[in-house]
């Protein structure tokens, strides 16, 4: 499936042209099938170190798939995976060697319900291997700068979506991980909880750690990502930097449209012409409802 | 446990013990089926994103499963199986042994059965159907409830004893572990010429009063 935007033009490593670091992530031929539908239809990726990623698409094309693949939480049915150079699924062993360097909000996060946000980093921390005291010390942090301090000491069970979200977030960067991955990470967050957790992560990519983030929202991924990949139906449409994905349409939003070719499709007004204001049908109350509904 | 110390020296005594040893294991392999959700706090589901190896990790999940309410009333009631049926130096060792041994295996029958159903059970049809079974189940206890009273009828638990003999022989605990102990009491203390097999009490062998004898 030849790239749009690169014309497969990688060096020997794999690496972006003008970039000799080791990809953040490398993904070759991966194949993924769930009884009769494929979800992932052998995807070749590259995604840089250092870069904030946005991977994007519409619902059902395979992005949380892809990234549940990449972060060891379901195994693929071919294809290879590289994280910052390691080997994802070689063996039973690599991947949690893989986990330890990076770090994953999943989009179905399931956590210990009956632990506080203060015992939940606590608990993650410990079992990752960190010393305890250097784990309290990061997680009051990390409390601290996403705004839940005030409520460490209540159970996660009565967080509200955008608290638990940080709170993944806050496990996630307790070791400091090389990479992180998040899947749809704004999806049903408040705008105040969304800014802080933007805060977060534009400080974490500019030190130097890569972000790789799923979403739908192109306007969110214009605005925060260096790099897109474009994804519908299980393929890869398009992947780069930001301006080349983007092209010469007028937005990220107009250039996905095109990419995935939605914008030929018959305007739905043409057969719902019982949907409207008019006069005439069973519903109407009188409005005088036009253009829309005739064409 | 109470009730099974007070049996201890009953004719019948061995009787109840493998058959509740048994019913414990039986318990303890179906009940993952019905109560699908379990305790949240052994999910491994919540571990995934954290570095851990397999093997250690099921190590540590089936100690961390020792640790509850259900472990340890199995436990009880095991002890005061044992207590009804060991005699002798012998005896006592094994059944020391016992109690560990069938609580552990319990538990990890109860995580392996679990395991083996992970699409079953984390699947809405699976669900539904396991509350089904559930609710089946709890008619089938009424049976057995009036299964029971017929028991305590018709004389004695001896109409019992084929079922006995057949369940001694599982592998959890019930021969291995239960009747160990008393046969291992019954081979060392028995004299010849010595009572029958209803009567391994040492008293009786050493030509006591044979207070339990009936």
């Amino acid at each position: 499936m030849p790239d749009q935007a690169f014309d497969g033009a990688f060096d020997a490593a794999g690496a972006a042209p003008g970039d000799g670091a080791v990809p953040a992530v490398r993904v070759e031929g991966l194949w993924k099938r769930f009884g009769q539908q494929i979800a992932v239809n052998g995807i070749d990726l590259v995604l840089p170190a250092g870069k904030f990623i946005g991977l994007v698409g519409p619902n059902g094309a395979g992005k949380t798939t892809t990234l549940s693949m990449i972060t060891g939480l379901l195994r693929p049915d071919q294809g290879r995976i590289l994280v910052a150079g390691h080997d994802v699924w070689a063996d039973p062993e690599s991947v949690a060697q893989v986990k330890a360097r990076i770090g994953i909000l999943p989009e179905g996060l399931r956590l210990f319900e009956r632990l506080s946000g203060r015992e939940l980093l606590a608990y993650s921390g410990r079992l990752r291997g960190l010393p305890g005291a250097e784990v309290d010390k990061r997680a009051a942090q990390l409390l601290d700068v996403l705004d839940l301090a005030g409520s460490q000491n209540k159970l996660v069970v009565d967080y509200s979506t955008g608290m638990r979200k940080k709170i993944g977030l806050a496990a996630a960067l307790l070791h400091n991980p090389e990479v992180l991955f998040l899947d749809e990470p704004f999806e049903g967050v408040d705008p105040v909880s969304a800014q802080t957790i933007r805060g977060v992560l534009e400080r974490y990519t500019s030190s130097g750690a890569t972000v790789v983030f799923s979403s739908h929202v192109m306007e969110l991924v214009e605005s925060l990502c260096d790099w897109v990949a474009v994804m519908a139906a299980g393929r890869i449409r398009a992947q780069g930097p930001l301006a080349e994905v983007r092209g010469s349409a007028s937005s990220l939003q107009e250039a996905f449209l095109e990419l995935v070719g939605a914008n030929g499709r018959a305007a739905a007004g043409d057969s719902l012409d019982w949907l409207g204001g008019g006069a005439t049908g069973p519903g109407g109350t009188g409005a005088t409802g036009t253009g829309g509904t005739q064409r | 446990m109470l009730a099974l110390v007070l049996l201890r020296g009953h004719a019948d005594a061995d009787t109840v013990a493998i058959l509740l040893t048994g019913a414990l294991a039986l318990a303890w392999a179906v009940m993952p089926l019905f109560i699908p959700s379990g305790d949240e706090t052994l999910d491994p589901s919540r571990l995934v994103m954290l570095p851990l190896q397999p093997r250690p990790l099921i190590r540590a999940l089936l100690v961390a499963s020792l640790v509850g309410v259900g472990p340890v009333l199995t436990s009880v009631l095991l002890v005061g199986a044992v207590l009804a049926v060991a005699h002798g130096a012998a005896g006592t060792v094994l059944a020391v042994l016992a109690v560990p041994l069938t609580a552990v295996t319990c538990v990890a029958l109860s995580r392996a059965v679990a395991a083996a159903n992970i699409r079953l059970l984390t699947s809405r049809k699976g669900r539904d159907l396991a509350l089904l079974s559930g609710l089946i189940i709890a008619v089938g206890m009424q049976f057995v409830n009036f299964a029971a009273q017929r028991l305590g009828q018709a004389g004695g638990l001896g109409s019992l004893e084929p079922a006995t003999a057949v369940v001694g022989w599982l592998p959890p605990p019930p021969r291995s572990a239960r009747s160990t102990p008393r046969a291992a009491a019954t081979t060392r203390w028995r004299r010849p010429g010595c009572c029958s097999r209803r009567r391994p009490s040492w008293r009786s062998c050493t030509g006591g009063s044979g207070a339990w004898s009936g």
